[in-house]
């Protein structure tokens, strides 16, 4: 019984993959950091040149009138969020907030948190809101096990786990 | 003779510190605490040209030096930046001697300085910065300090080395946004003693103001800057002296009104600044200077 479970499960979620894998070969596709310090162009090199070492990264756009990087993943790679606070600081400036656009299929967890497991990589995110409707729409969605893309701020919610409070929350069609 | 001789470029002397300043962004004849990132370099070459002509001793002095400084940063760790200088000089005089009016000259390898700035306090904002970095520096004997001419060996301000070492320290503060900056720097240099000559020490006082002018709006990306820039130094000498005995004609106070152009990319900098002095209160005979031209370009690696 536990065999055939388990096995219904691999076939699942190798299903959601293949799914998924055409339209979102990166999982955390895109990240946008907010880089306090920066006010000047030859800022910019340094900040560039640590952000690009960050796993997963190929490219990284600037804006110095918003103070932001905005890092996109390689194909089929998904960015290391974790690792940029310390690359921006490695640069010589402090890291704001970070936003992503992240891959993953909805669901919840033993503690009925809906949560987003990240395909193709060991990570899960929960999901919060306070935002009654979008909690109703995300949990209708974890119901589902649907694959999903969520762009939003990434926060410390607990010690196992960060989080995302989705901005976008869009269901990717089987 | 002795004391004109080794006087009569002290005034002039004073400002080859300023060629061996380091930068990383604004400003332009100083020093700022802005960061070397953690593994990146700096490399700065700057012409640097000074004249002084005004001479009414009847020695009727014209001096004219011509440096390139060399420059190589390295961010060590995050707050940790290091600094290699190394300033090739040329150095002529012209002056009426008992056999005629001589020009008596040199050229070479100055003395290079090592520097460590270490950002001690740093305050981030969106689109603004506060930081402040103390700096500790040596100057190592490096240059020819013993080079002679037809007339003799040359006097020790105008060799291209003082043959001592020499340390110093300072802080510098910068106050940057996207639309202006400010850095003010405070250093001290104690000049060491070599060929029984021992150059003042020197303090200095150093202001840049720097004011983004294009583009007048920021757009998306990184668009480069285009920034006016009007600098201040505020230079102190100690009098030097030769066997003991102080030089009256050596030392004194300079300030220099700089007013420039900053043309910045992510990439590289290019500038051009004139030091003009406001007032010159040399001690003596001290030949006082004209102007000092600056052209700079700056390149991230």
């Amino acid at each position: 019984m536990f065999k055939r479970s388990l096995l219904s499960q691999i076939l699942f979620l190798s299903l959601i993959a293949l799914v998924v894998a055409p339209s979102a070969q990166a999982e955390i596709r895109s990240a946008t950091v907010a880089v306090n310090g920066m006010s000047c162009p030859f800022c910019a090199f340094g900040i560039e040149k640590r952000l690009k070492k960050v796993e997963g990264v190929r490219s990284v756009d600037i804006s110095t009138r918003q103070g932001t990087a905005r890092l996109v993943a390689k194909d089929g790679e998904s960015i290391a969020v974790d690792q940029i606070p310390a690359a921006v600081k490695k640069a010589g400036f402090t890291a704001g907030g970070i936003e992503v656009e992240v891959v993953g299929v909805i669901t919840t967890d033993e503690q009925d948190r809906v949560v987003l497991r990240v395909i193709g990589a060991d990570q899960t995110f929960l999901l919060t809101t306070f935002d009654t409707t979008k909690e109703e729409e995300l949990r209708s969605l974890a119901v589902k096990g649907a694959a999903v893309r969520v762009q939003g701020p990434l926060h410390d919610h607990t010690d196992e786990l960060s989080a995302i409070d989705p901005d976008k929350v869009e269901e990717i069609p089987a | 003779m002795t004391k004109p001789r080794t006087s009569f470029i002290a005034g002039a002397l004073a400002l080859m510190v300023l060629v061996s300043a380091p930068s990383w962004a604004p400003p332009i004849t100083f020093n700022t605490a802005l960061p070397v990132p953690k593994g990146t370099g700096i490399f700065r070459l700057q012409w640097k040209y000074l004249q002084s002509t005004d001479d009414s001793s009847s020695l009727d002095r014209e001096l004219e030096v011509l440096a390139f400084p060399l420059v190589v940063g390295y961010g060590a760790t995050r707050n940790l930046a290091l600094f290699a200088i190394a300033p090739v000089l040329d150095k002529s005089l012209d002056v009426n001697t008992p056999v005629g009016r001589r020009t008596r000259s040199t050229s070479g390898l100055g003395d290079a300085t090592l520097l460590a700035r270490y950002t001690l306090y740093q305050r981030d904002r969106s689109g603004g910065t506060t930081r402040v970095s103390p700096f500790v520096g040596v100057e190592a004997p490096t240059g020819e300090d013993r080079a002679q001419d037809g007339l003799g060996r040359l006097p020790q301000p105008l060799q291209l080395g003082s043959g001592s070492w020499d340390f110093i320290a300072g802080t510098v503060a910068t106050w940057q946004t996207l639309r202006w900056e400010v850095d003010t720097s405070l250093s001290y240099k104690l000049n060491g003693e070599a060929n029984d000559f021992d150059f003042g020490d020197q303090a200095r006082l150093d202001l840049s103001y720097q004011y983004r002018m294009r583009p007048r709006e920021l757009g998306d990306g990184v668009p480069a800057f285009l920034y006016a820039v009007v600098e201040s130094n505020l230079i102190w000498q100690d009098r030097n002296s030769e066997s003991g005995l102080e030089d009256p004609s050596s030392g004194g106070l300079t300030w220099f009104l700089a007013p420039g152009l900053q043309y910045g990319s992510r990439r590289y900098i290019i500038e051009a600044a004139v030091q003009i002095p406001v007032v010159q209160d040399l001690n003596g005979a001290a030949l006082e200077n004209d102007f000092v031209t600056t052209l700079s370009g700056r390149v991230n690696f």
